[in-house]
């Protein structure tokens, strides 16, 4: 079994796992209606993606499942060109603890709910490039580059994405969002309430 | 609600129903009949194994009594970022353990050169 992730795409191409894995991490992206190839755009910049490994474990220590995902360049993103607004918001601690001890109080349970790949599902606002990933070059395309409609990891404004469209679902809903705490939506319907908190991909409600 | 809360939430994104929260940012949490017990062993173990101290002796206060702490006590100075790496580990456990709040704010005010 290889315990050991690799630290780049020469080490995990020889392995059959990881490489695998990387195709159906790609299948995934594809799905998703992530990219689309067209030809080298003057005068833009293009990222960089990179592989990364990870080996997910059973509570128990045994192997789940070996990942790969692709995750862009996000360093070499300048501000302004390359993107404008990054900031989203995460639940504080303090917010969710004073939801467990409201629940304590109220006799009401807690229900959690996570989202599968968040920040590949966000439409992005922004033009942005990146190369072909290493292994998936497109043949007779390997000029051409990937133009991005939706997020990668990695991404600066991958979480700000994610944040604005969860943010407009619950407005939509009939939630209010909480004035000092932006994570935090409360619906109320009749003598019932929903409480729901946002951190990042996981959220829990009561 | 709930119910229907949940079915449109999922319908609308692509969602794993966890059920009753028992595991969230490292808390673990207990949902009984008519209280919630939090608690964060897995974290406190994980944290007691990489400052390799999970054979130590547990003491029941969190700081030596009558112990007066200095800028400069002369000691061998220490790995500064580890220290930095404990205390902002501490500051996490605070979340569930309130009662160590003040041993790790007095130990945060020597971070500049731990010894």
């Amino acid at each position: 079994m290889a315990m050991i992730e690799p630290n780049c795409y020469e080490e995990a191409s020889k392995q059959e796992v990881w490489v695998k894995a990387m195709e159906e991490e790609v299948k995934m992206i594809e799905k998703n209606n992530t990219w689309e190839l067209v030809n080298c755009p003057k005068g833009k910049d293009i990222i960089g993606v990179k592989w990364v490994y990870k080996t997910k474990l059973n509570p128990d220590g045994t192997i789940q499942k070996h990942k790969a995902i692709l995750v862009a360049k996000g360093y070499s993103q300048q501000p302004r060109i390359d993107y404008n607004e990054t900031f989203a918001p995460v639940a504080r601690l303090d917010t969710i603890r004073a939801l467990i001890a409201l629940a304590a109080q109220k006799g009401w349970n807690i229900y959690q709910l996570d989202v599968k790949s968040t920040f590949l599902n966000e439409v992005l606002e922004e033009e942005i490039y990146v190369e072909q990933p290493q292994g998936f070059i497109n043949k007779g395309n390997e000029g051409k580059v990937l133009r991005l409609k939706k997020a990668l990891y990695d991404l600066k404004q991958a979480p700000r994405a994610w944040y604005s469209k969860i943010d407009q679902y619950f407005i939509d809903q009939g939630f209010r969002r909480s004035k000092s705490e932006p994570t935090l939506y409360i619906k109320a319907q009749g003598h019932y309430h929903i409480i729901v908190s946002l951190y990042v991909d996981d959220l829990i409600y009561t | 609600m709930m119910q229907e809360f949940k079915e449109n939430m999922m319908k609308t994104f692509e969602m794993t129903d966890l059920g009753l929260m028992n595991y969230f940012l490292g808390i673990e949490v207990k949902q009984q009949e008519d209280s919630i017990f939090i608690s964060q062993k897995k974290y406190i173990e994980a944290l007691l194994k990489k400052f390799k101290m999970y054979d130590c002796k547990p003491v029941a206060t969190p700081l030596v009594v009558n112990e007066k702490l200095q800028k400069d006590d002369g000691a061998q100075e220490t790995d500064a970022s580890r220290y930095r790496s404990l205390i902002g580990s501490l500051f996490y456990l605070t979340a569930t353990r309130p009662d160590i709040m003040y041993a790790t704010s007095l130990l945060s005010r020597f971070m500049q050169k731990p010894s």
